[in-house]
Formats: structure tokens, sequence, C-alpha cells
């Protein structure tokens, strides 16, 4: 080849290589996700891409066919989007409620499972693999592995489960292209088959959600830094204000003594007025709220530490004697992290002579969890009782153990390998995770804990939630609640007879000796081991109280001096319970109206207790001539507060700054020393039984080795802060800045963190420690409120932060919101067969069949 | 000139159409063979324009029945850009896609051709993409 012929070739390699290679790019990003930017084909695609997202219909079109029905199903969604399912059996119902879900709830679904079950790694890479691995390693897939495999597919509840999952596939079987949800197109990925097993994957989530609290970690740290007295003070298994969910034989609220040893100087005070009934807005004076926004440590705490006290939830029932229809009415607001799209979905289900139950289930799972049929009416909260301990095991080898000690013998370790993948498939890391026979084993500070918890023991949850679906009784209810175990929830229950009531049910286990669950046992004897659960007659139960009424609010269940078993620790705040009961005993007459105000009722117990404390402070300071001009100032305006969080509210921001300052000013000893971990404050509760005590040790600062700080110069102190920073952060008094709708909003995230795709800054009514309380970060609320009234006829209202519809586009996606945000329901409609439903209040029918004609 | 016009209308209509039917991929392939026929007097440019329009039509005739703008808002709140890119992008992706199509097929064409009948390069070496059909 002449040197022409060469320069010619060369020429030609470029001229063809440049398109080739720009040719070659632009294909690749078309077919693959390059960092972040999903494939641009299929997402820009204007037929089959993200553009036909907007073109979904909100509701099935015509004829739907999912294999194995027995019989034709009809669905009716209203015009809230709420399908109402007539089957002529249950597994048909389950197997509609299975395709609506999907239908609507696809993404959510499977999201929610992939990550219980440590498998976000395939959708999202080698970054999620922290995640996974603590699901994994915490046994969450593997508890729902046994609980499946245990399933018995011929029982009602096993059919039930099964005839889900094949509804849930038959809407995964018909997407198409244009189909797709928006989610799975900017991930650039494919629904995956449903399992049965992702039901109990669900459940397990739940479990995780609601009851893997650690005490323990907390307890160890306070029992070596300041002794043990000081550690089972602040982790208190008794909370010092008792407004207990069965009423008690004595007056509440109580503010019961506490023996708060400081450990650091070797004092010991005692706080609280023993059996004194104190009275709202006493002057006993009271402290910082345990709500979200106060436990600034625990988050950042070690993965296993986490809080029962950032959880909240309310329910009450009125008996008919209370009420002015002379009708039992139920309430239920479950408080969750607010999610877009919400954690409920609302569904009728109706097998005549069998089913006909109305309330929010989850997508995932096919039951009503809170609702009502026409004889019976329900709503949880969550105990959070003590249900996980953790035992100090010795192994035989550190880095591949293969036996633990117990009893002087060696027994062997079960083991199971956990392998994370990526997107492609290819091998991400590899765990081998090890169990005793109480759990499995945790690394933590250099040891190795095993772990038992109920959640992982079998749960019964979804088939005791099914089966009070069709309770015609009080009876019918606690019946079938006797036999959900886990996570322990406080359910109160109405019948159409007029009966009431509350129960704690789940599975509380028994430990030996003291009983207490708050330490770490010793793995090395069988002797640690729980020996019993608690017997069903000693589970916390109330019916029919002569007040005439009941409610929880995760407060602790029982009055200690009623009944001392050891059921839990640091408990929440009893803030909400107390509002809840001041104002149902000062109804005599309720109406579900007033139910419904309730609901987001902006006073508040705690600033009833802490805002006298403030200002007595003050008082006092100011008459020892010790008050400064901002002091007084502050109390001026402080005083000014109705101590009500409504939106338009001016001086509630004040008296939060200063119970800001207030917390770590009181509790600066907690403080962690540089490099250890840092410890939650304890609870409002117990800084208001403090606030008892003037000269109580824990109120001086110790880095002022010269001062001793009285209480008096510290609540001062902390409202002059608390007003310094309000006015810095949000100007002054009378500049129109310090209103609280403009200071604390709900924030209602997508799962994806996608502002757009997200509610945020959504205005509330109430405060922290309010029954619609509002946290500082906004993530956490009421996710479901509903009021029923049952009499001859049941009428019922609700309403959730969101929409039926997980599509972004859809009128359905986040239609609820304002409405919750007001304080709003939404009224319920409850046919009784499809025709029953006005057509001014149908969105659409459809039909589904075994197989298409 | 009105000849042209009605050549990249028709492609693009075949774009659109293609899409329909097929799927997104169908672009750079309609694209190549665009720019194989020799059509077109500026054949990378009229086949980009040709499927920027099929797929804006497409879009287009889906915001007729559909929220599309809250679509594009949606995806770029999603993807952190402003509002109007995904709209620009679903423009801009079937033309670049076309359009290196187009230019690929027009020259590798000739190389091939000059494989065939043995002549080395050279119809490749005068070919460009402003040459006349």
């Amino acid at each position: 080849m002449t040197a022409t012929n060469r320069g010619t070739w060369r020429a030609a390699g470029i001229r063809v290589g440049v398109p080739a290679l720009v040719l070659a790019v632009l294909l690749y990003a078309g077919f693959r996700r390059v960092w972040l930017v999903p494939p641009l084909g299929p997402l820009l695609d204007p037929v089959h891409g993200v553009w036909a997202v907007g073109l979904q219909p909100d509701i099935p079109e015509g004829l739907v066919a999912i294999p194995g029905t027995a019989d034709s199903v009809d669905v009716v969604f209203d015009r809230r989007g709420v399908p109402h399912i007539f089957a002529t059996t249950v597994e048909d119902a389950a197997r509609a409620l299975g395709y609506v879900h999907a239908y609507h709830r696809l993404f959510q679904m499977e999201l929610q499972t992939r990550a219980t079950a440590g498998r976000l790694t395939e959708w999202l890479g080698d970054g999620a693999l922290r995640l996974d691995r603590e699901q994994r390693r915490l046994g969450l897939p593997w508890a729902a592995e046994r609980e499946l495999a245990v399933l018995d597919s011929a029982s009602e509840f096993g059919r039930v489960v099964l005839a889900y999952a094949q509804g849930v596939n038959a809407r995964i079987a018909e997407l198409g292209p244009r189909d797709l949800p928006f989610e799975y197109r900017l991930l650039g990925t494919q629904p995956a088959r449903w399992d049965a097993l992702q039901t109990f994957l669900f459940i397990e989530r739940m479990a995780y959600t609601l009851s893997y609290f650690t005490p323990e970690f907390d307890y160890e740290v306070l029992a070596e830094r300041f002794g043990p007295a000081v550690a089972d003070a602040l982790v208190a298994v008794n909370a010092p204000i008792q407004e207990p969910i069965v009423p008690s034989y004595r007056a509440t609220p109580a503010l019961d003594a506490v023996e708060l040893p400081t450990g650091a100087t070797g004092t010991t005070g005692t706080t609280g007025a023993t059996g004194v009934a104190a009275g709202q807005g006493g002057s006993a004076a009271a402290t910082a709220d345990g709500e979200p926004s106060q436990v600034v440590n625990r988050s950042t705490a070690q993965p296993l530490s986490r809080s029962v006290r950032t959880l909240a939830s309310n329910n009450w029932v009125v008996s008919g004697s209370r009420t002015a229809s002379g009708y039992p009415l139920l309430a239920g607001d479950p408080h969750l992290d607010l999610t877009l799209p919400s954690t409920w979905y609302e569904a009728h289900l109706v097998v005549p002579g069998q089913l006909d139950v109305y309330g929010v289930t989850f997508p995932g799972a096919p039951a009503v969890a809170i609702g009502f049929n026409r004889d019976v009416a329900w709503s949880f909260t969550n105990t959070g009782a003590d249900v996980l301990d953790f035992y100090a095991e010795r192994l035989d080898d550190s880095t591949r153990p293969t036996a633990y000690l117990m009893d002087s013998v060696w027994h062997p370790l079960a083991s199971r390998i956990e392998e994370y993948r990526d997107r492609g498939g290819d091998l991400v890391a590899t765990d081998t995770l090890y169990f005793t026979h109480r759990g499995p084993v945790v690394r933590r500070d250099g040891r190795a804990l095993s772990m038992r918890w109920t959640a992982l023991e079998g749960q019964d949850a979804v088939s005791a939630l099914w089966d009070i679906g069709d309770a015609r009784s009080v009876d019918d209810w606690i019946a079938a609640m006797r036999l959900f175990r886990a996570p322990i929830q406080n359910g109160v229950v109405a019948d159409r007879a007029g009966d009431i009531a509350v129960l704690s049910a789940g599975r509380y286990p028994l430990r030996p000796e003291d009983g207490d669950g708050r330490r770490i046992r010793d793995g090395t004897t069988s002797a640690s081991d729980w020996w019993a659960d608690l017997s069903p007659n000693q589970v916390p139960y109330a019916r029919n109280p002569r007040q005439g009424f009941l409610a929880s609010a995760n407060q602790q269940p029982v009055d200690p001096r009623a009944n001392g078993t050891y059921l839990g620790a640091d408990w929440p705040s009893p803030w909400r319970a107390m509002r809840i009961n001041q104002l149902l005993r000062a109804d005599s007459a309720v109406t579900a109206d007033a139910m419904r105000r309730y609901q987001t009722d902006p006073g508040s117990a705690r600033a009833d207790w802490l805002v006298p404390a403030f200002l007595e402070a003050v008082q006092r300071e100011q008459a020892a001539g010790r008050a400064s001009g901002d002091a007084i100032r502050a109390a001026e305006l402080l005083a000014e507060w109705d101590r009500r969080y409504t939106k338009d509210n001016e001086r509630a921001v004040l008296f939060e700054q200063a119970v800001r300052a207030l917390v770590p000013a009181v509790w600066d000893e907690l403080r962690a020393p540089e490099g250890e971990r840092g410890l939650g404050f304890p609870s409002d509760a117990l800084l208001v039984a403090l606030l008892a005590t003037p000269d109580n040790p824990w109120w001086d600062d110790r880095t002022t080795a010269d001062v001793v700080e009285s209480r008096d110069a510290v609540l001062a102190a902390a409202l002059v802060e608390g007003y310094r920073a309000t006015r810095e952060r949000y100007g002054e008094a009378e500049a129109g800045g310090w209103r609280w709708d403009r200071i604390r909003f709900a924030n209602i995230w997508h799962p994806l963190r996608v502002p757009r795709l997200s509610a945020l800054d959504v205005p509330v009514q109430g405060g922290p420690g309010t029954l619609n309380p509002s946290s500082g970060s906004g993530v956490h609320g009421a996710s479901w409120r509903m009021v029923v009234s049952l009499g001859p006829d049941v009428a019922a209202w609700g309403v959730y932060p969101g929409g039926q519809s997980g599509n972004p586009l859809s009128k359905w996606y986040r239609d609820r919101v304002a409405r919750w945000s007001a304080g709003e329901l939404d009224s319920l409609p409850v046919p009784a067969t499809p025709a029953a439903l006005a057509d001014t209040l149908v969105a659409g029918r459809v039909r589904i069949v075994g197989r298409r004609p | 000139m009105i000849r042209q016009l009605l050549a990249v209308t028709v492609l693009a209509a075949a774009m659109a159409l293609g899409t329909w039917w097929l799927g997104w991929w169908v672009v750079p392939i309609l694209g190549a063979a665009w720019g194989a026929a020799r059509y077109a007097a500026y054949p990378s440019m009229t086949a980009g324009v040709a499927a920027a329009l099929g797929w804006l039509l497409l879009v287009g005739v889906a915001a007729l029945r559909g929220p599309m703008g809250e679509v594009s808002r949606t995806l770029a709140g999603a993807l952190s850009v402003p509002g109007w890119v995904p709209l620009l992008v679903t423009g801009l992706f079937p033309a670049a896609l076309a359009a290196a199509g187009a230019r690929f097929a027009r020259c590798v064409l000739p190389v091939l051709e000059g494989e065939r009948t043995g002549g080395g390069t050279a119809g490749a070496a005068h070919t460009t993409d402003t040459e006349p059909a």
C-alpha cells in the first residue's frame, strides 16, 4: 500500500469513525443508564416513555382478567379513588385488592419490600449496601421466609395471601411499556414478580418501624458514665407522669416521685410529688418535650439505637352514654412517617355473608388494618413495649465462629450466607450471618450480641387483622386480636351494641429475675432466656369503664401501682393522652364533629405544665433582682400565649425556642465526651419531675466550676436564650414573622426524596406534644384520621395526607393533602351493593373475571 | 425546496409512526436509511429536524389528552433540571440520533461501495454532508 493510499484510508477511517463513535455514544445513552440518568431512549420515547405517564388512566378500564378468579368481581371506584370490591369469595376479594394495590401503588409496594429484603443494591448499586446489610443483619428477610414456610396454604388466611399475590401479579403481567409507573422509569428498571413472601417482608418492615427499640445501649452508656442508678432513672421503667391507657384507680394525671441521682457527684435528689395528682396548668412546672425535634442525638447514634419516643398515635372511643347520639363514637389517627404516596390505601371489601369491611390497608398486605364494618370499629396506636433483648455471647472464634457457649456447652451456630448483587446481577458483597437459638448475632463495639425479638418469631399480624374484619362484636374482635403477636398495638374498639374496650394486644416476653429488659444479658447461660409470655388475662385491657371513654396515645399502658409487671421503658410523655382525656372529660355529649376537631386540637398539656414554670422562674428571679430586661420582656410575651398551637399563633415559637434552650442546659451532663457516642435527652415528663426540685444537682451546669446554677436561673436563662434565638431567626415579636404557620410545617416526602414528587411546607395546626404533633422536621404526623359513629347505620369520616394513586400525575396523588392540613375529614360512603353507590359518587366501574371471554 | 420540505415532512411522519409502532430505536435506523438514500441535500440536518418534529408531534398529540407540561416539570424536578429541559431533550435526543445515523450511513456507504468495486475510498473521501443528492 502506498503512502497516498494509507493517507486516504486514514482519512476515511476518521470520516467513518467519528460519526460511528457519536452514534455509538448516543445509542449507549439510549439503551443504558449513565450515572444517575436513566436510559434516554425508553425514558424520552413520546409514546412508550415517561410522557405516557401523563396518559395513564386513574382506574383500570373495562374488563380485567385475573387468573384464578372464581366468580366475577365488581369494583366500583368512588370519587375519592377508593375501590369498593364486591366479590363472592374472600379469595376473590383478596385477588381484587392485590390488583388495585398494584394498579395504584406498585412501586411503593416493591420499594418497601425490597428495602426490607435488603435488595436495594439491585436497583441502586452499592450505594445502598449499608441499608441492605442492616436489614439482613437484623434477620428481617430470614424471619419473613420462616413465616412463609409455615404458612398453611389451605387455611383461609393462606388462601388469601396467595390470592392477593395473584392479583398483584395480574397487574404486573398486563403492564405494557406505556403503563410503567413513573419511578421505574426514573430508575430504569422493571417491576419484579410479586411473591407471597413480600407480604411477610412488609409486615416485618412494620414490625421494625414499630417495635425495634433498643434502650439497652443508652442504658449501658449511662450506667458506664454515671452508674446504674442514673441509668435506671433516665431510662425509666415507669413514666413520672401517669395517665395510663387502662383507667387508673387514682386521680390522673399523677406526678410520681422519681429518684434522680446525679452519679457524677454522688448526690441523689428525689423529684415530684408522690401520689399527688397534678392538675393542668399546675405550678408543679414542666419541661421539654420528647418529640422528634428534641431527641437530637438519637438519630446520630449508632443504627441500633432508636427511641420509642419518636413515634406517636392517638385513638379513643366514647361510650354511647357520653355521646350526643347515644351511640358509640371512635376516633383514630396513627402517626407514622409522612410519605407520598401514603402509607395507607383505603378500600372497602364486601363478600356477602362473610365480610363487609372498610378502612385503610397497607399496599402489600391483604387486610384492613384500621377501619370498621357495620357492627364494629377499631383503631390502633403503638404500644412501644419492650419485645427485644440482647445477649452477650461467647463465640469459639471471633472471625469465623462455629459455636457459642451456653451452660458450659458449646452449641453450634446456624449460619446463612447473604449475597448482595448490583443491577447487572454481579456480586457486590457477601455476608455470613450467624444465629444462636435466640436469634441473629450482631456485632457491636467489638462484642457479639445475639438478639431475641418477637418480630422475628412469627407475628400473625395480617391474619389477625384479616380476622377482625368480620368481627360482629367487641368480644369477636378481642378474640381475634388475642392471636396478634407483634408489633404490640393498643387497639380501641366499639360495637353497635354499645360496648367499648381497649386491648394492648401482642406478645409480651417475660424475663427471668427482675424481669427488666433494659440490660444486655449474659448469653452464656440459659437462665437469661425469656421463660414465658405474659398470659392473655394479664395483657393491658379495659372494657366499658365507668368514665365512659378510653384513650391511648402511646403512653405507659398500666399504672405501675396497679400492676408492676415490666412491659417496657422510656415511655413517651403522656401529653397527648392528658389532652384527650381532658377534652373527653369536659364533654358529656360528644359528637362526631367534636371528635374530628379533637384530632387537630391545638391545646398542649405540655405547655400547660411548662409555661408557668418559665413565668414563675422569671418572677422569682425578678423579685431577687436577678432578672434581666430581656427576661422580663420574654416573660411578658410568653404570658400572652394562650398555649394553643394554632396556625396564626405568634407566641408558640418563643416557647419552643425556650424549651429548645432549656433541654440541653439541664441535661448538659449527657453531652458525649469527644469521640464517644451521643445520648438522647430524657423524656419531658422527667424534666417536669425535675422542675419540682429546684436544688437538684442536675440543674447545675457542670462546666461552670465556681457557680452552682439553680432551677430558676436555668429557666430564666433558657427563656432569654429562646427570646434571642426567636428574634434572630424570625424578627421582632410584632413584625409578623412569629406566626406558627410560617415556622412549622408538615413535609411529606416521596421515598426517592424528590421535592417535586413530595408535598413540602404544608402548614399544620399543632406542636410538640399536641394531639396533632408537629415534629421539627415535619416528616412525622397523622398518617390517617378516622372518626366512626356506630348506630343503626354506620357513618364514618376519614382522610390521609396524600391520595389513592401513586402516580404523581394523577388527580388522586395528593388531592387530600389540603383537607388533611385543614383538619377536615371526608365522608366515607359504604355501599352495601355495587348499585348502592350513587352515580354522582362513582368515578368508574371495573369487572374482574378469571379469563377474558 | 417544496420537494425537500415534503420529504422532511414524510420522514418526520415516518419517525413518529415508527416510534409509535416499534419504539425509540427506530429513529437512528430511519436516520441511517435517510442518509444512505442520498435523497436530501443535507441528510444529517434534515434527518435530525424530522426526528425532532416527529417526536414533538407525538408529545403534542399526547398533550391533547393529558398534562404533558406537568409530566415535563415532574421529570425535570426528579432530575433537578429546569422544567422545560425534558421537552427540549425530547426534541434534541432523537434529532441527534437521527442525524448521527444519517451521517454514519452517508460516510460508511461509499466505503462499502468502494470495497465492493475495488475502488478504494475515493467515494468516502468526497462524501460530505453538504453534497446534494
